[in-house]
């Protein structure tokens, strides 16, 4: 599983994911991507699950990029606890994805066989997403 | 280029600024700039729809303009031109602005062309692969002239032979790159593969035929799985 090796904090706050994606809105490793069209923390469970489906649908074929990293820590108090007492440690990482941002990009492998392997994908991840193709570069 | 394609009637924006790009989009119109080859830079807005129409789905952005400039009703002036950059909405893919860079129809311009493969390379009917080093490549012609796509029929290619920049010839243009840059290169996927046919239960015809592989495997997994690692290896 995807976790930082190393942070400057170890708890951070909640934020807000408001608005579109700032960056990495297209395609510019692979042929075909997956792209989250609403917002939403993907966990590093999650990002690993939708990985290991592409890749076990694809099978060796092609390359797979992951275009989202869960740097951000998610604290959360054991059970049966009083509240209060300050914030409980980390306990997950998750990756903040807004709407528009390409979160996986397969190489080299044909369109369909791209599309049922971002299928399967989707099913593994809390947001909606849509298969979007690499444009024409200026 | 079809000439109806590239023909676009816009209208000069004025007041320019903030509050004339919010009332232009809430005309349902997009903001876009003129500027280049020595004259001045023209504010401009476009309806979506006339753009969708001008633009040449073939050529993509690599479309040669012909902007019919309207100031106050009435049309003034004709700027030819291509886009420079162009600004679209994550998530909508719709237009947010673009710029456009005035060009010279009789001199040449350096554009990023598409990189088509044609064809199944002598090498790989034995087994080897076909790298493409380059999705784009950079080239100069003039703006009508521009092809849409630069087509590398791969079929002659042999096992540690290549196609360079030098080897292409295109009409009425050139590519902008290193003449020894190697566009498409057709090598042995795997240097193993002759030594692992013995080893897969003795059937040559696993390494010659793609077919026959999955078999041979699935009565030798053993012998499969070291194959499998070497590449990674490297």
């Amino acid at each position: 599983m995807l976790t930082p090796s190393r942070v400057k904090f170890r708890k951070v706050f909640k934020g807000r994911m408001t608005g579109a994606a700032k960056g990495g809105s297209t395609v510019d490793f692979g042929d075909f991507g997956l792209q989250a069209t609403t917002c939403g923390w993907l966990t590093s469970r999650q990002i690993e699950a939708a990985r290991v489906a592409i890749n076990r649908h694809v099978k060796r074929g092609g390359k797979l990029y992951v275009r989202v990293f869960p740097d951000k820590p998610v604290s959360k108090k054991p059970a049966e606890t009083r509240m209060g007492k300050g914030k409980s440690g980390p306990e997950f990482w998750v990756a903040v994805v807004r709407p528009g941002r390409v979160i996986y990009e397969l190489e080299g492998v044909p369109e369909q066989l791209a599309r049922e392997a971002f299928h399967r994908a989707h099913h593994k991840l809390p947001i909606k997403t849509r298969v979007i193709k690499r444009e024409a570069e200026l | 280029m079809s000439s109806s394609y590239g023909n676009l009637e816009v209208s000069v924006r004025t007041p320019d600024g903030k509050g004339g790009v919010r009332r232009l989009r809430r005309e349902g119109k997009f903001p876009a700039v003129i500027y280049g080859h020595g004259g001045d830079a023209v504010s401009i807005g476009i309806d979506p729809l006339a753009y969708g129409r001008a633009s040449d789905p073939k050529m993509g952005f690599n479309t040669f303009f012909q902007l019919s400039l309207v100031e106050a009703g009435k049309p003034t002036r004709i700027e030819r031109c291509m886009i420079a950059d162009i600004q679209r909405d994550p998530l909508t893919n719709g237009v947010i602005h673009i710029d456009f860079m005035r060009v010279d129809p009789e001199r040449e311009v350096v554009r990023s062309v598409p990189v088509r493969v044609t064809g199944r390379a002598a090498g790989a009917v034995k087994g080897g692969r076909v790298d493409v080093t380059r999705r784009n490549v950079r080239v100069a012609a003039k703006p009508a002239s521009m092809p849409f796509e630069v087509v590398l029929d791969v079929t002659p290619l042999d096992n540690g032979e290549s196609i360079k920049t030098k080897d292409v010839k295109l009409p009425d243009a050139r590519l902008d790159e290193p003449a020894e840059l190697t566009l498409a290169l057709c090598h042995l996927a795997r240097a193993k593969t002759e030594d692992e046919a013995p080893a897969a239960g003795g059937k040559p015809a696993a390494a010659a035929g793609g077919k026959a592989a999955p078999a041979a495997a699935a009565k030798a997994p053993a012998a499969k799985a070291p194959a499998a690692k070497a590449p990674a290896k490297k």
